[in-house]
């Protein structure tokens, strides 16, 4: 790998992982849907200088989606009836999980081979979703379906509740 | 600046991934929650994408005449998993912020009831 793409890697995954926590510990929604975007761009830099720029699109194009849902204008708070101590753990285990991660990444042998997809691979990438794996594209495509009707219905109900 | 490699990218991956656990579990808010599944999955299609890119199936080496084996990349399932990975997680959200808006109807409406009691 080129050091452009090393530093557009680094940089990409420092504005991601930033970002990330911001999502965590802001405290507004427009600023955690503007948090969670600039996530999405920070790991679509990343996929774009790992050779996935098609990934890198959909990537970018979803996390839009998700900051748009999260920020959405009749956004209704309603909170988990948890107690601080079951977050505290919570935070705890996400940092455990983050160390033994970490390990096994560090602790692992792996080979290293010259890649020879191109820089973005779409039509590879659209072999594999239409024909090879169409049955797992067809999965995600009702899971999306059965989302969009239910957040439908729902604000179809919040509406006529209003009224 | 060093080089990347898998190791590197795993890095980053397991960081996105534990991030995106620490908002879940930490936000009380159902709608600050559910922003962590977006992050959990980019992690996960993080390291999808790396392995496709530093790896390959051991079927794909191309043994030439010379003692040099030429290692080429498979298929870019990675890649494949990685853009599923976030549609599905697109798909979640919106799931999320249904079952999270229904739940605060539901509340809304149990404490009108008790008001009006």
């Amino acid at each position: 790998m080129d050091s452009l793409h090393s530093v557009g890697f680094y940089a990409s995954a420092a504005v991601a992982v930033v970002a990330a926590l911001l999502v965590a510990v802001l405290p507004g929604r427009g600023t955690r849907a503007l948090a969670l975007f600039v996530a999405g761009v920070g790991i679509g830099g990343i996929d774009l200088a790992l050779s996935a720029g098609f990934a890198a699109g959909v990537v970018v194009l979803t996390f839009a989606g998700c900051a748009a849902l999260i920020a959405r204008h009749d956004y209704r708070s309603f909170d988990f009836t948890t107690t601080f101590g079951w977050r505290q753990l919570g935070a705890v285990a996400a940092g455990a999980l983050l160390l033994g991660l970490a390990y096994a990444a560090y602790r692992g042998s792996f080979s290293h081979v010259t890649f020879n997809g191109g820089a973005l691979g779409t039509a590879a990438v659209g072999r594999l979703l239409f024909a090879h794996d169409a049955v797992a594209t067809d999965a995600v495509a009702v899971l999306c379906l059965i989302a969009l009707a239910a957040l439908t219905v729902t604000w179809r109900l919040r509406e006529r509740g209003e009224r | 600046m060093p080089s990347v490699s898998l190791v590197s990218v795993f890095f980053v991956a397991a960081a996105l991934l534990a991030a995106g656990a620490f908002a879940a579990t930490w936000r009380r808010d159902a709608m600050a929650a559910v922003a962590g599944i977006p992050l959990m999955l980019g992690g996960a299609g993080v390291a999808l994408v790396g392995v496709t890119r530093f790896a390959a199936r051991a079927s794909a080496a191309v043994h030439t005449p010379s003692p040099i084996v030429v290692s080429v990349s498979g298929p870019p399932f990675g890649q494949e998993a990685a853009v599923l990975a976030a549609v599905a997680a697109l798909a979640l959200v919106a799931l999320g912020a249904g079952i999270a808006g229904r739940a605060a109807r539901v509340a809304a409406a149990a404490a009108r009831q008790e008001a009006s009691r």
